[in-house]
């Protein structure tokens, strides 16, 4: 159990556990909008660094409350690219990494389409080689930063408003924090860990009901520090969906011993 | 870096499919006994009148036990090409004709799978030649995509056909023993779901065909079966049946990982390029079928 809670070796595979179609709404009739594509503003954790590495070439399925992404690295660099190709709808995260002469791309497993890290199309092998119109089929992107160990992504300030929200197409995407919110040099992440409940219940599990209350407008841009109730211990969340959420729990550098025990109880009462 | 769109997903239990016939079972699965079948969302029992089951090729005429529903509803029973087919409310179409079906010369098996992709999506990636390279690539797909060149197609409204030259890496072998054998292979969509695959060896003149057919058994789930033809000189029927159990299986793992895995019936939601003229024509076909359908419901008989 303990290594599963150590931000070490590759075990984790991103948010795929919740099934083949996920959690999102399957609305009915035959005229709906693709599920999933709003994107909540600000800095989310994505995964652990040491996860999206372990994985290599095949790419991490990360869901942002329903919004899903396909974390992978290219180059040496995340790539956090709409989980979704616009040919044949599959999804990217069922792909794996190619090697173009100009770098590294997301290859589709299905056709071939493939993507840097920008969301641009650089192949459709049907219609030859160097031979994509400019523009076309290109796939959304997080801006993404790795600190702490941790790859975070947002949807970037000057991003194409849809990419955002399918709602508030109109309405401004605030411009935040330049840099992801950090636990400090005097702490450190555990591995994150998947709780099949609401983002709502894991917070009033683990820091009461007041800061709960409040939990809604503190993530309205972005994952915020939480504390855990009568501890010194903290936490970042990320809302997969309506019914899952991703922890990383975070430890003070200097109480990893004891910390590490501690989320294990926290989230073992949790899940 | 638009990303929103607004699809129009066919269900996979659209009532306007009720007007067409669809498979509920193999002819072999079905005897004296009830058998629970799903279409469309709807439950049905069915149970064969005696013990004479039908059998195969070119023996529509010899005597089987007929089969009757014993609950649920229905506008027809038929019953060809190893299945028992039914028609919820009365078809605006007859079956296609499956021509290896009927000649004496060849043989056949039913292999048959249950997913959760739907119908039009199965039928969709059965009609794509352009998918070999990628999803194939670790079987029977050649190592250079195939580009709009690579085949030739005809539309006639209420069916497409296209014609597709390639080289095999698997499933069959060259009188060698080596794989690497020429393939001419025609395959022809009929709405709802029956997509015939004929296919021709010119290294040694064989023939062979394959039938993908989905029973769209509820929003959630589709029943696929492929009827695999082969010529009675063909000693190979297992292996062609092992070969297209793990072909179909391939594009079951991938269309099963879509989040809504429905056919695009919006040709403007999906991006395409001139390879895909097979999937935009079968996306029509199916389209003007459904309207058909619902002209019928219109229409009191």
């Amino acid at each position: 159990m303990t290594d599963t809670l150590r931000s070490t070796g590759p075990t984790a595979s991103g948010d795929r556990a919740t099934g083949p179609r996920g959690d999102a709404p399957r609305t009915t009739g035959t005229a709906t909008v693709q599920p999933g594509l709003v994107t909540r503003p600000g800095w989310w954790p994505l995964a652990s660094l040491a996860d999206v590495s372990g994985a290599g070439r095949i790419p991490l399925s990360v869901s942002i409350d329903g919004s899903p992404w396909a974390v992978v690295l290219l180059d040496g660099e995340v790539a956090a690219l709409r989980d979704l190709c616009p040919h044949r709808r599959v999804p990217l995260s069922a792909g794996s990494v190619a090697d173009l002469p100009t770098g590294q791309v997301l290859e589709c497993g299905y056709h071939g389409w493939s993507y840097d890290r920008a969301g641009h199309c650089a192949a459709i092998p049907a219609i030859g080689e160097n031979r994509v119109p400019r523009g076309m089929g290109s796939v959304a992107a997080l801006e993404t930063a790795v600190a702490d160990g941790i790859v975070w992504g947002r949807v970037a300030p000057d991003a194409d408003a849809a990419v955002t929200s399918d709602a508030a197409a109109d309405a401004p995407v605030p411009t935040g924090s330049a840099a992801p919110p950090s636990p400090g040099a005097d702490a450190l992440f555990l591995r994150p860990q998947k709780v099949s409940l609401p983002w709502v219940e894991v917070v009033t599990e683990l820091s009461g009901l007041e800061v709960a209350a409040r939990a809604d407008g503190l993530l309205t841009e972005g994952s915020v520090e939480l504390p855990v109730t009568a501890s010194a211990l903290s936490y970042f969340v990320r809302p997969i969906d309506a019914v899952s959420t991703s922890v990383f729990p975070v430890v003070p550098a200097d109480a990893i011993e004891t910390g590490l025990p501690e989320w294990l109880g926290r989230l073992a009462a949790v899940s | 870096m638009d990303d929103r769109f607004e699809p129009v997903l066919l269900d996979n239990d659209d009532a306007r499919l009720r007007r067409a016939w669809h498979p509920v079972g193999r002819s072999v699965d079905i005897g004296r006994s009830p058998f629970a079948a799903l279409l469309n969302g709807d439950e049905l029992v069915l149970a064969r009148d005696g013990d004479v089951v039908r059998q195969g090729h070119g023996r529509e005429g010899e005597p089987a036990s007929p089969v009757r529903i014993l609950r649920g509803v229905a506008w027809g029973v038929q019953e060809i090409y190893g299945l028992v087919w039914v028609a919820q409310e009365e078809p605006i179409a007859e079956l296609p004709h499956l021509p290896e079906w009927f000649d004496p010369g060849y043989h056949s098996a039913v292999l048959t799978r249950t997913t959760t992709a739907a119908a039009g999506v199965l039928t969709d990636n059965f009609l794509d030649v352009t998918h070999f390279s990628y999803l194939h690539k670790q079987s029977f797909g050649r190592s250079r995509a195939v580009t709009d060149d690579g085949y030739s197609i005809i539309a006639k409204g209420d069916f497409v056909q296209l014609q597709h030259d390639t080289v095999l890496q698997e499933g069959r072998r060259k009188d060698n023993g080596e794989f690497g054998q020429r393939r001419i292979a025609t395959y022809t969509y009929w709405p709802a779901y029956t997509t015939h695959l004929q296919m021709y060896f010119p290294d040694d003149g064989d023939e062979a065909a394959a039938t993908l057919i989905c029973q769209p058994e509820s929003a959630t789930s589709t029943r696929a079966y492929v009827l695999v033809l082969v010529p009675v000189t063909d000693p190979g029927i297992d292996d062609q049946v092992a070969f297209s159990r793990h072909v179909l299986d391939e594009d079951l793992v991938l269309v099963e990982r879509m989040t809504d895995p429905r056919l695009c019936l919006s040709v403007r939601s999906e991006l395409h390029t001139r390879a895909d003229r097979a999937s935009i024509e079968m996306r029509r076909t199916l389209t003007d079928f459904l309207d058909a359908c619902t002209l019928a419901q219109a229409v009191p008989a």
